[in-house]
C-alpha cells in the first residue's frame, strides 16, 4: 500500500514503469540484458526501472500476466516505457504469434502493440527485428514481419542488435529515464552508441589501410576480403566488445562482422562471407561478383569478335591506310586507282 | 469439466500456451500450443551454404550456439570435412558453456519461481499465492542463489565470448571448426572463469536442487511417463566424431536401442501446417495454415519409429547410463543439475587437451550437389539440421528442434505429445492458480522460439541460381 | 582559306582529357577497393583510396563542367539520341555487325556513340550518389540509405553501375582506335 501511494505522488517519475513485450523473437536480447555487469539485472529492477512485466522472466503467467499488463497502461498511461523485443508478425491478421489469451481468445502481439504503444511515454524497439524487422524479416518473410514503427503512428527509439549489447539497451534505458530521449541518428538509434562504423573503430583498420586481408576465418588480419561488414555498419562494438565484460567482439575472434545492427540486416548482408549481397533479377539469384565476371567476358569476347571481324574484312587495315586525313586516303586511292588502271593497259 | 487456458506461459525462453481440461482436481486432457511462426527454412533456400550456422544461431536467444553447432556438423557432413583437434574442441567448449548458461538459468529464474516465494518487486510481482511450501530461511537463500546465478550464468556467457568473440549468437562457430587460437591468456581467463562457475554449480546448485526435491518429493510422482527417451548424442571425443561424450541412442518400452534418425518422421494432422503428413525431415515439404481445421499448435509432432520421444538431461543421462531412478518432474529437474555438473567437469579436461599453436580451422570448398546432416543435443534434447545443397547454394534445409519433440501436438493417428502425456494426472488445487502445471512444463525447460519455426513452403521457388 | 570550325571545341578537347585519365584511375582503383589485388596496379587500400578520391572529385567536377558546356554550346543537340538515331539504328547495326560493307553516314556521332554518352551521363551521376554515402558515412547517412535501407544496397548499386561504366569505357577505347584515326586525331586537335 504504502509503495502504491509513494508511486502515485512521483516516486515512479525516479523508477518508471516498463514493459518488456516480447513479439516474434528468439529472446537472444533479453537474454543478452541479462549479461550486463553493472549495473545487472538485480540493479535495473532495484535502482532503475519498475518492471512491470517482462515476457521471458515474470513470476506470473496466464491472465494474471495480461492483467498486470492491463493495470499499467490504466494506471501510468503517458508515464511507462513499452520496451517491445521481437517483429510484429502481420500475417493472418497478426495470428502467426499470439502473446497469450485473454477470456480464452488470442491476444496477438501486432494487437498488444498497436495497444499498449500510443500510451507509453517511450517506445523502445529492442533488437535488430524489432528496429527493422531482422531475420525473421527475411526474403521471402514467410511470417509478414514488420518492425514496430510500422505498426505504430509514433517515435520508436530504435537499439538494434542481434543480440543488443546489454551497455546498448541498458545505456538508452539509463538515458530515458535520467535524461530524457537520446539524440538519435536518422534511423533513430542513440548517436551515443551507434555514431561511428565498426570500420573506423576497428583495431584492425591499418591492416585494411595497407592491404594486409585475411583469406579465411581464423587469421588475425584485415576481414573485409572474407565478406565483413564493418564498413557500412553503426556500432561500437571494437570499442565496446563484448558481453558484460567487455572481453571480445566478433573481428578480435577472426570472423567478419556481418552488420547485425543495420536495417538491411541480414538480406542486405547475406551472404555474411562475401563482400556484396546477392544480386536479385526476376527468377535469377546470383552473386555481384558473378554480374561482375559476366560483364567483363561479354565486354571482352564482343569486343574481340568485333576485333576479329574487322581484321578479316579489312577493315581495320582501310582505317589504318587511311590514316589521320580523309582527304590524304583519298589520295592515297587516287594514286592507287591510277597504279592499276596503268597496269591493266 | 472446467478447461483452462494457460497463456502466456513466460520462463519457457518466450511463451508458450496451454490448455488443460481438469476433473476432480486432476488434469485429465491437455493441449500443448506453440503460439508462433517463422519460417527459418524458409529464409534459408537459396542462400549460400556458409550462412547457414550464423542465421540459425538466430532461432533460439538461449540455446544459439546448439543450432550453431548443429549447421556446422551439416554443411561438414555436406563438404566431407572435419574440424582440427582444436576446432572440435573449441565448439565443445563453446557448445558446454552455453549449455551451463541454459541449465543454471533455467533452474533459477524460469523453475525457481513456481516453487519460491520471489521479493516484493517486478517481475516477480504479481505471483501465484499458494504453493510455496519452503520455510522462510530456505525461501530467501534461494532468493539470494537466484540473483547469484545471474552472475554466474553471465560467466557462462563470457566464456563462449572469449572463443566465440559475442554471445548470443556467436562467431566462432564455422563450417570447418573454430576461429580463435588457443594462447594461454585465453585458456587462462576461461579456466579462472570456469572454476567460479563449477564452485557454484557444486556447492550452491548441487545442494538448492535436492533441497527442492527434499521439500516438494511429491513430485517424483508428478509428471510421470514411461521411458521413451531420445538422444543423438553430443559433444564429439575426437575430431573424427566416431564417439561421442554422451552418447546417441533411443528407449523405446523401457529398452535401450541404437540411434536409427530414418525412423523419424513428422506428423501434421494437429499442427498449423498443410502439406504431406509422416514424411522424413530430409524430405519434409509443409506450408503453414493458420486456419487449418483441428490443429492447434505450430509445432509439428515428430515421431521416432511412431513413438513421442522425450529428449533433454534426464534422457541424456538415462542413455548414458548415469541416471535412471525415474521419469518424472523431479527426476528431470535434478538430471539436470546433475549434467551441468558433469559437463562443468568435462570442460575442464578439454580445456587441457588444447594445444596453441595447431589449428583451429579447416578450410573447405562450398560443394555443388550435396546432403548432410547435423544431429547433436542442444540443452533441451534432440536438435537435427538436414541440408540439401545444390549448384552451390541451399535447396533444401529442414530443422527438428527438441521441443518439437517435447511439446509435440498429437500425432495422426492421435497420440499426445511427451509433455501432454505428464500433464495427464497432474493434481490441480486451485484452478484460479494451476501453479502445479507450470512446474511440470517448465521441468521439460520447454523453448517455444526453437520449436515454431519448423516449415517448408509446398513448391520449390523457381528461381535459376547462378554462380561464378 | 576558309576557316573551319573545329570538330571538338578547345574546352571540351581539354575536359575530355582531364576526365579519361580520372576515369581510367577510378575503375583501377574501384576494382582494387571491391577485391584487393596487386592485378590493378594498388600497393594498399590507402593508395587506392586516395587514388579513386582524388579521381572522383577530378571526374565529378569535369562531368559537371562537360554538362554545363554541353548546353551552353548546345552540344547535347549532338549528344543525345534523336529520332534520326533510331531510324539509322539498322544500318549501323548491320554495319558493325559485317552484314554490309558500305559504312553508313552520320552527323557527328553514330547511334553507338550517343548510346554511350546518354548512359555515362546516367551512369556517373549514379556512381555519385550512390558513393557518397560510402565516402562520408555520417553526412550522408539520411539519404540514400535511408531510401535503400542501410549502406550495403548502396554499395552494391555503386559496384555494378561501376561495372556497367567499365563495360562502356572499353568499346569506346576501342572503337575510337580502329574506326578512324582522322576522328581520333580531332579529339587530340580539334580538326580531322
Amino acid at each position: 500500500m504504502k509503495k502504491q501511494e509513494a508511486e502515485e505522488n512521483g516516486a515512479a517519475e525516479i523508477r518508471p514503469p516498463v514493459i518488456f513485450l516480447g513479439t516474434n523473437t528468439c529472446a537472444g536480447d533479453m537474454f543478452s540484458l541479462l549479461n550486463s555487469l553493472a549495473p545487472g539485472y538485480r540493479e535495473m529492477l532495484t535502482d532503475l526501472i519498475d518492471c512491470r512485466y517482462n515476457y521471458l522472466l515474470m513470476a506470473a503467467e496466464g491472465e494474471m500476466a495480461l492483467n498486470a499488463l492491463e493495470e499499467t497502461v490504466k494506471q501510468f498511461s503517458g508515464r511507462y516505457i513499452l520496451v517491445v523485443e521481437g517483429s510484429v508478425p502481420t500475417r493472418s491478421n497478426g495470428l502467426y504469434c499470439v502473446i497469450g489469451y485473454k477470456n480464452g481468445r488470442a491476444v496477438t502481439a501486432l494487437q498488444a502493440v498497436r495497444e499498449l504503444g500510443p500510451g507509453a511515454r517511450y517506445v523502445v524497439a529492442l533488437g535488430t527485428c524489432a528496429a527493422f524487422g531482422g531475420p525473421y524479416a527475411a526474403a521471402p518473410n514467410p511470417s509478414g514481419s514488420v518492425p514496430v514503427q510500422a505498426v505504430l503512428d509514433r517515435p520508436v527509439i530504435n537499439v538494434p542488435g542481434c543480440p543488443v549489447h546489454p551497455d546498448w539497451i541498458m545505456g538508452t534505458l539509463a538515458h530515458l529515464v535520467l535524461y530524457g530521449e537520446p539524440e538519435l541518428d536518422d534511423f533513430n538509434r542513440p548517436k551515443l552508441f551507434y555514431r561511428e562504423t565498426i570500420h573506423n573503430l576497428c583495431q584492425r583498420r591499418h591492416y585494411f589501410d595497407s592491404g594486409i586481408f585475411a583469406s579465411k576465418p581464423g587469421e588475425p588480419w584485415c576481414m573485409y576480403k572474407i565478406g565483413c561488414k564493418g564498413p557500412v555498419t553503426h556500432a561500437d562494438c571494437p570499442n565496446r566488445q563484448w558481453s558484460g565484460e567487455h572481453l571480445s567482439w566478433p573481428v578480435k575472434a577472426n570472423t567478419p562482422c556481418i552488420g547485425c545492427t543495420s536495417p538491411e540486416f541480414p538480406e542486405g548482408d547475406m551472404p555474411f562471407f562475401e563482400h556484396l549481397p546477392d544480386v536479385k533479377l526476376p527468377g535469377i539469384r546470383t552473386t555481384a561478383d558473378g554480374v561482375g565476371k559476366a560483364a567483363g567476358i561479354i565486354t571482352f569476347l564482343s569486343i574481340g569478335a568485333h576485333l576479329a571481324g574487322a581484321i578479316l574484312t579489312g577493315r581495320l587495315a582501310h582505317t589504318f591506310k587511311k590514316g589521320f586525313s580523309e582527304k590524304g586516303a583519298g589520295k592515297i586511292k587516287d594514286s592507287l586507282r591510277k597504279l592499276l588502271r596503268k597496269s591493266v593497259s | 469439466m472446467p478447461k483452462i487456458m494457460i497463456g502466456p506461459v513466460p520462463r519457457a525462453n518466450n511463451v508458450v500456451a496451454l490448455e488443460v481440461t481438469i476433473e476432480n482436481k486432476k488434469v485429465v486432457d491437455a493441449r500443448c500450443t506453440g503460439v508462433f511462426f517463422r519460417g527459418f527454412e524458409l529464409i534459408l533456400r537459396g542462400r549460400d551454404p556458409r550462412d547457414a550456422p550464423y542465421l540459425t544461431l538466430r532461432i533460439c536467444g538461449i540455446c544459439s550456439s546448439v543450432h550453431g553447432t548443429a549447421a556446422a556438423l551439416a554443411l561438414e557432413d555436406a563438404a566431407g570435412v572435419r574440424p582440427p583437434k582444436n576446432g572440435n574442441l573449441l565448439r565443445n567448449l563453446i557448445h558446454a558453456a552455453d549449455t551451463l548458461q541454459n541449465h543454471i538459468r533455467h533452474f533459477y529464474l524460469f523453475s525457481l519461481p513456481d516453487y519460491v516465494k520471489g521479493p516484493d518487486l517486478g517481475p516477480f510481482r504479481p505471483a501465484y499465492t499458494t504453493g510455496c511450501r519452503l520455510p522462510p530461511k530456505d525461501n530467501d537463500a534461494l532468493v539470494q542463489h537466484y540473483f547469484q546465478a545471474l552472475e554466474i550464468s553471465r560467466l557462462c556467457h563470457e566464456l563462449v565470448v572469449l572463443l566465440g568473440g559475442k554471445v548470443p549468437h556467436t562467431h566462432g562457430l564455422l563450417g570447418g571448426g573454430g576461429t580463435v587460437p588457443p594462447a594461454a591468456d585465453i585458456i587462462m581467463g576461461f579456466s579462472a572463469r570456469l572454476r567460479k562457475i563449477n564452485d557454484f554449480i557444486q556447492n550452491v546448485m548441487v545442494p538448492d536442487t535436492y533441497l527442492l526435491a527434499e521439500a516438494y518429493k511429491d513430485y517424483y510422482e508428478i509428471g510421470k511417463r514411461a521411458p521413451a527417451l531420445l538422444s543423438y548424442g553430443h559433444f564429439p571425443r575426437g575430431e573424427n566424431d566416431r564417439e561421442r561424450h554422451f552418447p546417441p541412442g533411443a528407449m523405446v518400452d523401457g529398452r535401450p536401442e541404437k540411434l536409427d534418425a530414418s525412423l523419424i518422421r513428422e506428423h501434421l494432422r494437429f499442427s498449423w501446417y498443410a502439406g504431406e503428413s509422416g514424411l522424413h525431415p530430409a524430405r519434409g515439404r509443409t506450408e503453414p495454415d493458420r486456419e487449418k481445421e483441428g490443429a492447434y499448435s505450430w509445432v509439428k509432432a515428430p515421431r521416432y519409429n511412431g513413438r513421442a520421444m522425450e529428449g533433454g538431461p534426464l534422457a541424456r543421462l538415462w542413455i548414458r547410463g548415469d541416471y535412471r531412478r525415474g521419469i518424472s518432474t523431479m527426476d528431470r529437474l535434478v538430471a539436470r543439475t546433475l549434467e551441468t555438473e558433469l559437463i562443468g567437469k568435462l570442460m575442464e579436461e578439454w580445456l587441457g587437451e588444447l594445444e596453441p599453436g595447431k589449428p583451429v580451422f579447416t578450410p573447405f570448398n562450398v560443394p555443388r550437389e550435396a546432403e548432410g546432416a547435423g544431429l547433436t543435443e542442444a540443452m533441451r534434447g534432440p536438435l537435427g539440421h538436414w541440408l540439401r545443397i545444390e549448384k552451390g547454394r541451399i535447396a533444401h534445409y529442414q530443422i527438428v528442434t527438441p521441443t518439437a519433440w517435447n511439446f509435440s501436438p498429437r500425432d495422426d493417428v492421435g497420440r499426445p505429445g511427451p509433455v501432454e502425456e505428464a500433464l495427464l494426472g497432474t493434481p490441480v488445487e486451485n484452478e484460479m492458480e494451476p501453479v502445479e502445471v507450470g512446474r511440470v512444463v517448465r521441468a521439460f525447460d520447454v523453448c517455444s522460439t526453437c520449436s515454431t519455426h519448423v516449415i517448408v513452403p509446398g513448391g520449390p521457388a523457381k528461381e535459376m541460381i547462378i554462380l561464378p | 582559306m576558309k576557316i573551319e570550325k573545329p570538330r571538338h571545341s578547345m574546352i571540351n578537347r581539354l575536359l575530355h582529357w582531364t576526365y579519361a585519365p580520372a576515369v581510367l584511375a577510378a575503375i583501377a582503383s574501384g576494382f582494387y577497393i571491391h577485391k584487393p589485388s596487386p592485378f590493378w596496379g594498388f600497393k594498399s587500400m590507402d593508395s587506392a583510396r586516395k587514388t579513386h578520391f582524388i579521381s572522383t572529385y577530378i571526374l565529378a567536377f569535369s562531368y559537371l563542367a562537360r554538362f554545363y558546356s554541353a548546353l551552353w554550346d548546345k552540344n547535347y543537340r549532338e549528344l543525345l539520341p534523336s529520332r534520326r538515331t533510331l531510324a539509322a539504328l539498322p544500318g549501323f547495326v548491320k554495319y558493325e555487325l559485317f552484314l554490309t560493307k558500305k559504312k553508313p553516314e552520320f552527323p557527328k556521332y553514330n547511334p553507338g556513340q550517343k548510346f554511350l554518352i546518354t548512359s555515362l551521363a546516367i551512369l556517373l551521376p549514379l556512381l555519385g550518389v550512390t558513393g557518397l554515402p560510402l565516402y562520408a558515412v555520417d553526412a550522408w547517412q539520411k539519404q540514400p540509405p535511408a531510401v535503400t535501407g542501410g549502406l550495403n544496397p548502396p554499395r552494391k548499386i555503386h559496384y555494378l553501375t561501376g561495372v556497367a561504366t567499365t563495360a562502356l569505357i572499353a568499346p569506346h577505347i576501342y572503337f575510337s582506335v580502329t574506326d578512324s584515326l582522322a576522328k581520333l586525331k580531332s579529339i587530340f586537335t580539334g580538326y580531322k
